[in-house]
């Protein structure tokens, strides 16, 4: 029989045996044998995984103090009766949640004669603080950010909604690691038909551990699509504002990214800084975003189809200064091109993966004086080192988007090295009717411009001012299509 | 069946005539507006009875085998009859390859994938490359505008014919098919007076700018645009390949799409549907003459734009009485 559906027996020696059998004798399995009103007992514990101190105050100290009891059945009836040892105290009838438990932080109390157990959560694991966001950073807003502890996470969430319309449901994913994943909506405004398809998404998952939102992420994404289809925020003020649009999120225990569904593409350009400037401030810094998304994907790419294919499209001083820039150039134009932004991943890569101390000094290296002495030893021309550092910068404004637009930029550059504007429209188009195929749960990424909505359009636009916005009643499931 | 919004629609409708236009060949003279004025109007009446149709009911389209069959032809011929006009104006543009053939494979090759991606992402995308489209046009009226001669335009009935035929296109037959949201009369009535314009404004631009020069040529489109240059010192006719490859691919990938769609309908148990109707298409261009695919699309307009739509109305009306 696997060992997730054994029942414990009642004999407090076997139950123990069992325990130390199907842990195979691990090294952070605490068994302690203790008379608890005069019946043999044993308090289980996980090394690590729970406060000593509160299990000393809360559990132990009472638990000693109760009186001579007949049976066990007595014992544990009083226990949960009349004593209150914690908050959360589950009663474990089989190996599979006492073990799950046990994992994760409670204390579980075997007795002799009794074919049940109760559990008191008395977790006390180390973990990180709450800090500032590595990867959202804004100026006006909270500096906080999800932790790795999900329950962390569902009270920072719950300290920004105090509703009891928001729900939370808690299961577990991960035939081995049995991940705490939670689910959070608003209930008045997410219908059951999306929230059922989401557990039926993660139900279909059938993986061993869950280690990161990315195990997670393609289960709820449509198949065969390179644009992403659930975003991810590591911000629970960035959360509970898509909780309020009618979006449903998930946690994910030892994981500080929350994944949100459903995601628009619109949304990779609006951060919360856009609501706390002014409205005509925020619009422009949208605009510019928009603009730097187009320089960060094509700027390269139409450098080299408009130099090497259409250079009647350049002024003469212009056509000039580029002619003398590429002369002596020993790579043709796409290489060039493509060799400089393969040397930036390089450099970026080195500089994220190697310790900061060390990382900050390769961005040094790697951005002055090979840049320099790449165009100093007449590898690279100044122009193509300009449009590329453009069009990296670019890329930098909207993080969300960085590896596609990494993939698609080279793309481009090839489209366009080979066969000019030509091949950047027949790539552009590729492109852009992919994103437009990209759906999930019934919500199309491109909503609201395609299929287009007026309402959408005051935050995509425009950012209207929040006495505008709160008239509006917004949900998401507005963008909903059905058949 | 996948219905899209009226505004989808309007856009799909108007970038497919605009392809037409683009690719009109030869300028006969101010009469041809005119034909496209009359060309138009014609279409509109046509078109009465699917305008008095009722959301859903062109789904009966799918329910008859033989409705889907005749749609499934027609939708075949017309992008045998684009893949013609495309072999035959590709020369005309520098696409940067050598050959336009190989220009021809590329343009074959993105429409077999993007074909795959189905007839929600052509409409979804539809919206986008009229902005686009809106945009080249203003650049396109901004650097004709000062070299506009009104002497050259002379009111004629030169061209009436090539006018009216080239305006008499079988784009509202998407229409009957997509099963579609909101105000249909609104988006038809729209999409017709669109059409009508922009063809007017390129011939009106195509004899007043180029004059005798865009009437001396096979696709005076093309002409035109190397003719109207906004900026001194840079020309930008490379800008309209862009415009040129979108709307030749947007329309390629309507037709393979609708015509995947209905096969898919009408048997069920077929597999790659998409990259079978483009090669059906591809065929059918190689074995037929233009002539005959015009001809062809011409006498099914009234067929599928006017007499299903009709035929599924009265049947309406004949079940209510009967069950009344």
């Amino acid at each position: 029989m696997p060992y997730q559906n054994k029942p414990i027996p009642p004999e407090l020696q076997d139950q123990i045996a069992n325990l130390k059998y199907l842990a195979e004798y691990s090294a952070d399995l605490l068994i302690n044998p203790v008379m608890i009103g005069g019946i043999s007992c044993a308090l289980i514990g996980c090394e690590g995984m729970l406060s000593t101190t509160i299990l000393t105050e809360l559990v132990l100290q009472p638990l000693m103090s109760i009186p001579p009891q007949p049976n066990s059945q007595a014992l544990f009836t009083h226990i949960q009766n009349e004593m209150l040892l914690s908050m959360d105290r589950p009663t474990v009838w089989n190996y599979d949640d006492l073990f799950r438990l046990l994992h994760s932080g409670f204390a579980v109390l075997l007795a002799e004669g009794e074919i049940k157990a109760l559990a008191f959560g008395v977790q006390g694991y180390e973990k990180r603080s709450i800090n500032e966001p590595s990867g959202e950073a804004n100026i006006l807003g909270s500096h906080e950010g999800f932790t790795e502890a999900i329950r962390t996470n569902m009270s920072m969430l719950r300290r920004r909604m105090k509703t009891p319309l928001l729900k939370f449901e808690l299961s577990s994913m991960g035939s081995l690691s049995k991940t705490d994943i939670c689910l959070c909506w608003l209930t008045d405004r997410v219908p059951p038909e999306l929230l059922q398809d989401i557990r039926n998404s993660l139900e279909s998952a059938q993986l061993e551990t869950v280690l990161s939102a990315g195990y997670i992420q393609p289960f709820l994404e449509q198949e065969h699509n390179f644009f992403d289809t659930v975003s991810t925020t590591e911000r629970p003020d960035v959360l509970a504002s898509k909780l309020l649009e009618g979006r449903v999120a998930i946690l994910i225990d030892g994981n500080p990214f929350a994944l949100v569904v459903p995601k628009l593409f619109v949304e990779s350009f609006q951060t919360l800084d856009d609501y706390n400037f002014k409205p005509w401030y925020a619009c422009f810094l949208r605009w510019v975003k928009y603009g730097a998304f187009v320089l960060a994907l094509i700027l390269p790419a139409l450098y080299v189809a408009v130099s090497v294919h259409h250079p009647e499209m350049l002024n003469q001083t212009l056509l000039l200064l580029l002619s003398h820039a590429e002369a002596d150039e020993p790579l043709s134009l796409p290489m060039e091109a493509i060799g400089v932004l393969l040397m930036y991943e390089v450099i970026r890569e080195a500089g994220l993966r190697l310790p900061k101390v060390v990382g900050g000094a390769v961005g040094l290296i790697g951005g002055l004086i090979i840049g320099d002495a790449a165009v100093a030893s007449g590898l690279v021309s100044t122009p193509m080192l300009t449009m590329a550092a453009i069009s990296v910068t670019a890329g930098f404004i909207i993080p969300d988007l960085n590896s596609i637009i990494t993939i698609l930029r080279i793309a481009f550059i090839l489209a366009g090295g080979f066969w000019g504007l030509f091949g950047i429209g027949l790539l552009g188009m590729i492109v852009l009717l992919k994103l437009c195929s990209a759906e999930d749960y019934g919500f199309p990424v491109t909503a609201p411009v395609s299929p287009f909505y007026r309402k959408g359009m005051r935050d995509v636009i425009t950012r209207v001012n929040f006495r505008q916005m709160q008239s509006g009643n917004f949900t998401v499931e507005e963008y909903h299509e059905q058949d | 069946m996948s219905r899209i919004n009226s505004r989808q629609l309007f856009a799909l409708l108007v970038l497919s005539s605009a392809f037409n236009i683009i690719c009109i060949s030869g300028i006969y003279g101010s009469g041809q507006i005119l034909g496209a004025l009359t060309a138009c109007m014609l279409v509109g009446v046509l078109s009465v009875p699917l305008l008095i149709l009722p959301e859903r009911s062109t789904e009966t389209v799918y329910r008859r085998k033989w409705l889907s069959v005749i749609y499934i032809l027609f939708f075949l011929l017309w992008g045998a009859g684009t893949l013609k006009t495309l072999n035959s104006s590709a020369p005309t543009q520098l696409l940067n390859v050598s050959g336009h053939l190989k220009g021809l494979i590329l343009i074959f090759v993105t429409c077999l994938f993007t074909s795959t991606n189905g007839i929600k992402a052509t409409a979804r995308s539809a919206p986008i490359i009229l902005a686009v489209m809106t945009c080249s046009a203003l650049i396109l009226i901004i650097g004709a505008w000062k070299r506009i001669d009104l002497d050259t335009f002379i009111p004629e009935s030169a061209g009436f014919q090539e006018g009216f035929t080239s305006c008499m296109t079988g784009e509202l037959a998407t229409a009957v098919v997509l099963g579609h949201k909101g105000n249909l009369k609104k988006s038809i009535l729209q999409y017709l007076a669109v059409k009508f314009f922009l063809y007017s404004l390129v011939i009106f631009l195509c004899l007043t700018v180029g004059g005798r020069l865009t009437q001396n040529e096979a696709y005076p489109f093309f002409t035109l645009t190397a003719l109207s240059q906004p900026l001194r010192g840079q020309r930008a006719d490379a800008f309209y390949i862009l415009v040129f490859v979108m709307l030749t691919i947007l329309h390629i990938t309507l037709q393979t799409s609708l015509t995947a769609h209905l096969l898919e309908s009408a048997f069920p148990k077929l597999r790659g549907t998409a990259p079978i109707s483009l090669m059906v298409m591809l065929l059918l261009a190689w074995l037929l003459p233009e002539r005959i695919l015009q001809i062809s699309e011409h006498c099914m307009i009234p067929l599928l734009v006017c007499a299903v739509p009709m035929g599924i109305r009265l049947a309406q009306t004949k079940r209510k009485a009967v069950t009344s």
